[in-house]
């Protein structure tokens, strides 16, 4: 679905500094990739990246990125804004800044859905297409919300971060996306509203069959979520595997330090001598938050 | 409507918003307003004091002073609107390509910006009053020319802080194009800013247009405006003083009301631009 092969990726300001270097890695189809690293080393620009949407000051200089057999390199800037939001969607990290506080969720789904397939041009709110209308309810209704309507007539700040974060996810699913990419989708919320969105995340994932790749640096969300992971330190992968394979054996002192310094939240150890030996499931059930209660389930 | 009642509630602001608003009015409705021809010469009737017939008196060609001072807002208020759009529409267009744009394109427009920063108001009229002639229109062209930079290097910086907001992102993430991005995303962000500083500015283009009418650069007499009749009161400063009086005042009363306006709305928007919370 997605194939990230030798990702390079510079700072220009100042002395140049390569921030990314030989990444690679994939995400296949109906399976969640999570990619895991210590803040700062380039989890969100390779993101960025893969959309073609990285900052100004931040250059591409090697690799390839091919998304669904397209290489993304080679897209024109029209194709690319088609790819954004058509194949494949993004769901940032604070939900809080992530809408223009001046429109209402509504205008948001208008702009999306002008941007993919629904009517171009008509960009009042009091003129939806009642088609375009049934589209975004059914989209917020399959993220679990009662009553559509509110939530469309809502401006951004009237709504809690876990329920915007359902939005975008709402907004995402407009069109038939092959793949999902979360930047840190859970970091700025509260425990509840994680788990929900991690439910959520989930079941869409098994509904529509797209690819995700789940950027966190919070090992309990790998434990629970991934098929594959791929750890990144100071720019470069150092390590990935399939999670059980990485987890009960991880090769790389960082990926160690990284499992280590989760189990001691949990008073449990990850002694070298064990490495090798212990099995994953220690690791995975002090990891796993327990099920979510049936009360804090998606409304 | 609520960022009007905000706007409302300090007393000097209201105050201000009531005087803006008159002065508004009188120059809408000037004809109406008053009976008299605002340049209608009797010079058997020159320099007379108040009466029923002249409620502030004539002048010395014998025109009634009110109607002139009604009048005189129209042309004050008028060149200062046509100023303003004016620069808005060169500084908007200007200021938020480069921002957005950035690189090249940013780096040239700028430096046609800082040239144009380079010149003061007052020489470059007289400059191109020197080659065109004098004349409102010419003043009206220095003064754009001269302001229109500090604008757009403002909306600029805007724009450049506005587009690396999250949400700018995420608009890009959902695939919306380039104009819209800006047309939606980043303009609005920027209007109430700008709104502020234009309104701010008013008093000071008022201020130039009325010092270069003064001067006989501007408005040529025998049009009403405040600056011509200050000019024209010139000699009579000390047996007619309140000919000088009548027009200061107005430029003093105008200038100060969008001023002090200026500022209640920076006051009332300021924590808009803290929290982007809008219209709660
Ligand atoms: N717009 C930018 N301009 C310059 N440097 C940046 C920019 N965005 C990120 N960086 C730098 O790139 C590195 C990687 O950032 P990022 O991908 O955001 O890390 P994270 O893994 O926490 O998501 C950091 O060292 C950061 O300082
Ligand atoms: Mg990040």
């Amino acid at each position: 679905m997605l194939a990230v092969e030798s990702l390079e990726l510079e700072i220009l300001r100042g002395r140049p500094r390569k921030v990314v270097r030989n990444v690679s890695f994939s995400v296949p189809r109906g399976r969640v990739t999570c990619l895991v690293g210590e803040s700062g080393c380039g989890k969100s620009l390779t993101c960025l990246a893969i959309l073609g949407l990285l900052p100004e000051a931040v250059r591409r200089t090697g690799g390839t990125i091919t998304i669904d057999g397209e290489r993304v390199n080679d897209l024109s800037p029209e194709h690319l804004q088609a790819l954004r939001g058509g194949k494949a969607a993004m769901i940032l990290q604070n939900p809080m800044s992530c809408f223009d506080p001046i429109c209402t969720v509504k205008s948001h789904f208008l702009e999306s859905l002008a941007a993919h397939g629904g009517n171009p041009g008509r960009l009042s709110p009091e003129v939806m297409p009642e088609s375009d209308l049934a589209r975004a309810r059914r989209s917020l209704a399959e993220v679990g919300f009662d009553s559509p309507d509110d939530i469309l007539d809502a401006y951004p700040f009237q709504l809690s971060g876990g329920m915007l974060q359902r939005v975008m996810v709402a907004l995402a699913l407009l069109s038939e996306i092959r793949l999902l990419l979360a930047d840190e989708p859970t970091t700025d919320l509260d425990v509840v509203s994680q788990a929900r969105i991690l439910t959520l995340l989930d079941e869409t994932r098994r509904r529509h069959g797209m690819g995700v790749l789940l950027v966190t640096h919070d090992i309990g969300v790998v434990a629970r979520m991934a098929d594959f992971v791929v750890v990144m330190h100071k720019g470069e992968v150092v390590e990935q595997g399939e999670v059980a394979t990485l987890f009960a054996a991880p090769r790389h002192a960082y990926t160690r330090a990284l499992l280590q310094a989760h189990l001691s939240l949990y008073g449990l150890s990850f002694g070298d001598e064990a490495v090798g030996t212990v099995s994953p499931e220690p690791c995975l059930a002090a990891a796993t938050p327990g099920p979510v209660p049936e009360e804090v389930r998606i409304r | 409507m609520t960022l009007l009642r905000t706007l409302l509630s300090g007393r000097t602001t209201r105050l201000a918003f009531v005087a803006a608003c008159a002065v508004l009015l009188v120059a809408l409705f000037a004809p109406l307003l008053s009976s008299w021809d605002p340049d209608d010469i009797d010079l058997s009737q020159k320099l007379q004091a108040p009466s029923r017939e002249h409620l502030l008196g004539t002048d010395h060609l014998g025109r009634d002073v009110l109607a002139r001072l009604l009048h005189g807002a129209r042309a004050s208020l008028g060149s200062v609107a046509v100023i303003v759009a004016a620069i808005l529409l060169l500084s908007l267009s200007v200021g938020s390509v480069a921002g957005y744009a950035g690189g090249m394109v940013d780096a040239f427009l700028m430096r046609l910006c800082d040239t144009f920063l380079t010149f003061p108001t007052f020489i470059l009229a007289m400059f191109l009053i020197g080659i065109l002639g004098a004349g409102m229109t010419n003043v009206i062209l220095a003064i754009v020319c001269t302001h229109w930079a500090w604008y757009a290097r403002i909306i600029r910086g805007l724009v450049l802080s506005l587009k690396t907001r999250e949400h700018v992102l995420a608009a890009r993430v959902a695939g919306t194009g380039q104009f819209r991005l800006v047309m939606r995303h980043i303009l609005p962000g920027v209007f109430p800013q700008i709104l502020v500083l234009a309104t701010l500015d008013i008093g000071h283009m008022m201020l130039h247009v009325s010092g270069l009418s003064f001067l006989g650069l501007g408005v040529q007499p025998p049009t009403a405006e405040w600056g011509v009749m200050i000019n024209d009161a010139r000699q009579y400063i000390w047996t007619q003083p309140q000919l000088l009086f009548y027009p200061g005042l107005a430029i003093f009363v105008t200038v100060m009301a969008f001023n002090l306006l200026g500022d209640g709305l920076r006051d009332a928007l300021d924590p808009v631009g803290e929290t982007g919370g809008w219209g709660k």
